[in-house]
């Protein structure tokens, strides 16, 4: 039974270490944000942080993070993410929004580590989340504007 | 430029044609789902003779002032409900922030696609607008007038002198009142025969940015659900062994190392395959991949990808083919052309590739009610051979139409696959707990 600490609490996870984050997530800790998309880290919708790095959770297992800071997009915090999700919703980013999570928890990362991204670095950091709706061109836009106002 | 408008005329015209002819043809086969028998959704009006009245059918206003959107259309992803939204705040009056819009059916009077003849509710052929634009906006000017004649009847004044902006009723001398103050006793009132709509000069929130999709913020917390975040009490999860060729069916199966694994509860046959019953995800994704099907292939498709284009060329090649649009003299055109160009298309068989997989929920509760949560792009259907799955009436199934992560077309099929797979499984295992595929 690992412990994982997740979006800030420390939490017993009653499933066995091979099981993937993804699941621990949904199934068991109850938070859905997370989506399954592959089930193989192809499409990015199940995207997490891992002591801050955008990691696919459906190929992860829990008792290789054991002891890490998981962090969802429940609980994702901070002027970046808060910039990040008010940027989206006035853009109106999202379609069927099933990928949003995963495509926010990259985007946050990204301009954690890079605050003013180019097309290339965005490109970089974001071509592991897919969107079906192909709302790329709004996702690239929504980051830069992010950035925009971060540097304000 | 033109050919290509032309083209897509055309396709739309097949897409339309086919789709009917399989509903009509369901219809026979299925003796009446098309016929308005009576259904019980969480949210739609029984059909009832006479005029549809818009505050049961298409607008609730609840007594806490909030406004309900009964929408007949899908949303997938594509923004039908904001754009039936728009539609009705455009006459009603209400305010986007009281207003919600939900997914509604079972009653085909109001909710069929009016663009194809409203013989059935369904979303595709981009036709949700088409459909939408008189009803919705006809609706919302009757509720309002419902409204106001409720007012001038609370207040003893003319109707006329009654004016209707952001979700209140106001007259110069009796006051002010909300809609919700007043939407029991509107819901009572005439239904009016003809409302007169507003012209395109008067627009204020069709085709215009100030009304913004409500669904944006939630779907970018994390907090929007979709089928297959449905949580119940004692909810079970399954995963489909489907067959290896279409058609096939269940000869036997062991799934002895599939039971020993923790959280598998149950292994199942069903109609389309053998479904794997867990307490999780990971546990039935396990449990299936230790399971071992014996197919019976007697009556599956054996062709495969070349012998079935070979047939198709052979189809389109035999005369005469299917006439999609006439317009001009085409013959007599191509005949005095400088230069021609001819050119084939084949398409494969594409998966559809909706990003949120194709999934269900089915419960049976004590009350002999059988409730299924997914995208359920073509309801009438869909709660009728959900019935005869589950061995009930489809007055007994409730059909909660969730908004789902894609479509494109995948979650409109006339198998109700993922439909099937989900309450069988549930029936399956004796009803014995809520089963999500």
């Amino acid at each position: 039974m690992p412990t994982l600490g997740i979006n800030g609490q420390s939490r017993d996870i009653d499933a066995p270490d091979d099981m993937p984050l993804l699941w621990a997530l949904r199934d068991i800790a109850g938070l859905t944000g997370a989506k399954f998309g592959c089930g193989q880290a192809l499409c990015g919708a199940c995207t997490v942080h891992v002591d801050g790095v955008p990691t696919r959770s459906c190929q992860t297992f829990i008792g290789d993070v054991a002891g890490s800071e998981i962090t969802t997009i429940e609980g994702v915090t901070g002027r970046v993410a808060e910039t990040v999700q008010s940027v989206w919703v006035a853009m109106d980013v999202p379609q069927c929004g099933y990928f949003q999570s995963g495509q926010i928890m990259s985007a946050v990362a990204l301009l954690s580590e890079t605050p003013k991204p180019t097309d290339d670095d965005i490109d970089g950091a974001m071509s592991g989340n897919l969107c079906r709706c192909a709302t790329y061109h709004r996702i690239r836009g929504a980051i830069h504007e992010a950035a925009r106002q971060l540097e304000a | 430029m033109l050919h290509h408008i032309m083209s897509r005329a055309a396709a739309k015209t097949n897409v339309r044609t086919s789709r009917r002819g399989f509903l009509i043809g369901a219809a026979v086969v299925s003796g009446g789902f098309a016929v308005g028998f009576r259904a019980a959704p969480a949210f739609a009006q029984d059909p009832v003779p006479g005029p549809i009245n818009p505050l049961a059918a298409y607008i609730h206003i609840t007594a806490d002032d909030r406004v309900t959107i009964l929408s007949s259309q899908f949303d997938m992803g594509q923004g039908s409900y904001h754009g039936i939204m728009t539609l009705v705040l455009e006459e009603l009056g209400a305010r986007p922030d009281q207003t919600d819009v939900i997914g509604a059916c079972g009653n085909i009077p109001a909710y069929g696609n009016a663009a194809a003849g409203g013989f059935a509710q369904f979303s595709g052929g981009s036709t949700s607008m088409a459909s939408s634009w008189d009803r919705y906006r006809l609706a919302g000017a009757a509720a309002r007038e419902m409204l106001v004649a409720a007012a001038a009847e609370a207040w003893s004044v003319p109707a006329a002198e009654i004016t209707v902006a952001n979700g209140a009723l106001t007259h110069p001398t009796a006051g002010t009142a909300s809609f919700g103050a007043l939407a029991e006793a509107a819901a009572g009132m005439a239904i009016p025969e003809a409302s007169a709509l507003k012209t395109e000069a008067d627009w204020t929130i069709i085709g215009k940015d100030e009304v913004r999709r409500a669904d944006s913020a939630s779907k970018t917390d994390g907090t929007h659900p979709f089928t297959i975040d449905v949580a119940l009490p004692g909810m079970l999860t399954a995963t489909m062994i489907h067959p290896p060729r279409f058609g096939a069916t269940v000869r036997g199966f062991d799934a002895t190392a599939a039971l020993a694994i923790p959280g598998v509860r149950d292994v199942v046959a069903t109609p389309r395959g053998v479904a794997v019953v867990a307490e999780n995800m990971w546990a039935s994704l396990q449990g299936r991949d230790a399971v071992t099907v014996d197919w019976d292939e007697t009556t599956a498709e054996t062709r495969g990808t070349a012998e079935i284009m070979a047939l198709y060329r052979d189809l389109a090649a035999k005369s005469p083919a299917a006439t999609a649009l006439v317009e001009g003299d085409s013959a007599a055109a191509m005949s005095t052309a400088v230069r021609t160009v001819e050119a084939t298309y084949e398409f494969p068989y594409l998966a559809h590739a909706a990003m949120e997989p194709l999934n269900a929920v089915a419960r049976m509760n004590a009350d002999g009610t059988l409730e299924i949560w997914a995208g359920h792009q073509m309801p009438d259907l869909y709660q009728f051979i959900a019935s005869e799955v589950a061995g009930i009436t489809p007055d007994k199934v409730i059909l909660h139409v969730m908004k789902t992560g894609g479509g494109f077309g995948r979650r409109g099929v006339g198998d109700a696959d993922v439909i099937v797979e989900a309450v069988a499984t549930a029936r399956a295992v004796g009803w014995s707990a809520p089963v999500k595929v």
